[in-house]
């Protein structure tokens, strides 16, 4: 049974997502047609998930909403997202030869240096599996998952003691993470939100990291094998020397990968630097652009502070991308990419 | 107003000083944006790399943008915004260019060599015996904490409470609920947080030695069916005297029921 529940949670944390994405990473990949697709599949898959999650859950919370039903009503979305993705990934031709080269071609692409960087990676990720780091903001986080499993309702409780809220919570109600956490646990046959959050989600989130870092490599040194790997090489090395103090990113990519915050500074930093690179510098078009919503979605749906911590990237980047190519047609897309966030940052104003 | 400003960019700095402690990757970043600035072959990413985080600087120390920052996210959490430095793409980048610039491969062996060191002696490990233990269950959370709240479950479930009501001492509340939501705390960490007013029950169970009358008289009016003490304080009897019965000890700690609940 526990085999079972498992597998379920495999099936819809990692196979839902790369089906999902199969199909947007032909269509924001015109220019390259080959380098990353299965990354970029994943990559784009986790983020529209996120984003369908939070865009579900928190009208949800606020109409009261069983846990069920958001569940449930964020898989049946899920399918369907997966469904059209699948069909339209098989009838493209391009997708499955990209796919057979990709794997006839795997162990010209394997290099000693590359063979280091993935031992390191999978070394990290047994390392956050195997072990534990007891951090106490877990009490808020993972209890609220917890607690909304049991009483089947979306925080309608108050995590720490199980009494009911007074008031809505509105530092959090808008971050429905513990919330997806809840759902994976009722959708894959009530497997523990602790378990998920503790034992199966931390080795993925630090392979998740890597392969946006992996995306990155491929973008600024297209074509250099060597350079990407090198890179990389390096980039695990910062990432485990990053101990200095208990803010960095590094820590808590490793020490609380579970918890929303850990998820704004490891995952959503390199990933808005690579789509907004996408979108503004390599102008792959709207698909690139809907995927910079989808992951300034999924900030917010991480914590509050990925409202902030995505809207300052993205302003950013479009100012720089701007000035470097003189281009300025950017801006209003930058603001619909940005309005989820907008959104929420006003809710926060006016709760 | 210039003080204020002022007030401001030191609190920065102290919040800078804090995130970065005593490592040097703060300098390896400054050299790497530099390298990055002014290799010719690294022109291409000048703008991404060097231009956003000199403007993430900007945002960051810039004392009004701070401010509004500040006013949006409070300043208790401000040191969160140094994450949006891309400091690990950025200094990678650099020395993939500092590496592959020379030509000569035992040249490009012993940079890369001295940038590895240059790292390993600028921060610090995070994969050592003080961050992370030996996992002590599949749920990572104090295994006292699982028998205590597996007693308390299973003990309500034979007595028919439906919603049991519980409290335990600081060790113990932040993880009860992360294994059993369904037994309800009279505490939990947002009282240790000082989020909420501390309570005469909080400060009577985290005393050096709870009485107990008083103890049960605070539980019984804090609806707490359950008492939850280190076994170590042995007052089993003092505390069945208050009509509360130990049912179990586990993980060091002793549980005791309110005779009483109806």
């Amino acid at each position: 049974m526990a085999i079972a529940k498992v597998f379920l949670f495999f099936l819809w944390a990692v196979v839902l997502p790369f089906l999902t994405g199969s199909f947007w990473s032909l269509t924001c990949n015109k220019k390259e047609n080959k380098p990353g697709i299965l990354l970029l599949a994943c990559f784009y898959g986790v983020f529209i998930e996120f984003a369908l999650f939070e865009c579900l859950a928190i009208p949800m919370v606020f109409l009261r909403c069983s846990l069920q039903q958001l569940s449930f009503a964020w898989l049946i979305l899920s399918l369907l997202c997966a469904a059209f993705s699948l069909y339209k990934t098989l009838s493209s031709a391009r997708f499955l030869s990209v796919f057979h080269e990709k794997l006839e071609g795997a162990h010209q692409r394997f290099t000693p240096l590359l063979g280091v960087v993935l031992l390191c990676v999978f070394l990290q990720a047994a390392c956050v599996t195997f072990s534990q780091h007891i951090d106490d903001d877990d009490a808020f986080y993972v209890a609220t998952a917890v607690t909304a499993v049991e009483t089947d309702t979306l925080m309608e409780y108050n995590p720490y003691t199980g009494n009911l809220y007074q008031n809505i919570p509105t530092r959090y109600v808008l971050s429905a993470w513990p919330l997806y956490l809840a759902a994976l646990s009722t959708l894959c046959a009530g497997l523990h939100p602790t378990l998920i959050a503790h034992l199966l989600l931390p080795g993925l989130i630090v392979l998740f990291a890597y392969l946006i870092y992996a995306l990155i490599a491929r973008d600024l040194f297209a074509d250099d094998h060597h350079k990407q790997d090198l890179f990389l090489l390096f980039v695990v090395l910062i990432l485990s020397f990053s101990g200095f103090s208990v803010y960095s990113s590094g820590v808590f990519l490793f020490t609380r990968g579970w918890q929303g915050k850990a998820l704004v500074a490891a995952i959503i930093q390199p990933a808005l630097f690579y789509l907004c690179r996408r979108a503004m510098k390599d102008a792959e078009g709207k698909a690139a652009w809907f995927q910079l919503f989808c992951a300034v979605t999924s900030a917010c749906m991480f914590s509050s502070m990925g409202v902030v911590l995505s809207i300052l990237p993205v302003a950013v980047y479009t100012v720089v991308y701007g000035f470097e190519q003189k281009k300025w047609q950017y801006l209003p897309c930058s603001l619909l990419a940005c309005s989820s966030a907008v959104v929420c940052g006003v809710v926060y104003l006016v709760l | 107003m210039a003080s204020a400003f002022s007030d401001i960019f030191q609190e920065v700095s102290g919040y800078f000083s804090n995130y970065f402690a005593d490592s040097f990757y703060p300098l390896l970043f400054l050299l790497a944006l530099l390298l990055i600035f002014f290799h010719p072959g690294a022109k291409k990413e000048r703008a991404a790399l060097c231009g956003s985080n000199l403007l993430f600087l900007v945002i960051i120390f810039c004392p009004l943008t701070a401010y509004l920052v500040m006013k949006m996210i409070g300043s208790l959490v401000y040191w969160r915004m140094f994450w949006l430095l891309t400091i690990p793409l950025t200094l990678a980048f650099a020395l993939v260019w500092l590496i592959t610039g020379f030509s000569r491969k035992t040249v490009r062996a012993l940079t890369a060599v001295l940038a590895a060191a240059a790292i390993i002696c600028s921060g610090q490990f995070i994969f050592t015996g003080e961050t992370f233990s030996a996992r002590a269950n599949y749920f990572k959370i104090p295994t006292e904490a699982i028998y205590v709240a597996e007693n308390i479950s299973e003990h309500a479930e034979e007595e028919g409470i439906e919603s049991p009501k519980a409290v335990v001492p600081i060790a113990l509340c932040s993880y009860i609920r992360q294994y059993d939501a369904g037994i309800r705390l009279a505490y939990g960490r947002n009282m240790v947080k000082g989020e909420v007013t501390q309570s005469k029950l909080y400060e009577e169970i985290n005393s050096e030695s709870p009485r107990a009358k008083r103890l049960a008289r605070l539980a019984r009016k804090a609806e707490c069916t359950y008492i939850v003490l280190p076994s170590a304080l042995s007052l089993d009897e003092k505390l069945a005297n208050n009509s509360f019965i130990k049912i179990a000890e586990a993980g060091g700690y002793a549980i005791y029921f309110d005779s009483e609940y109806e």
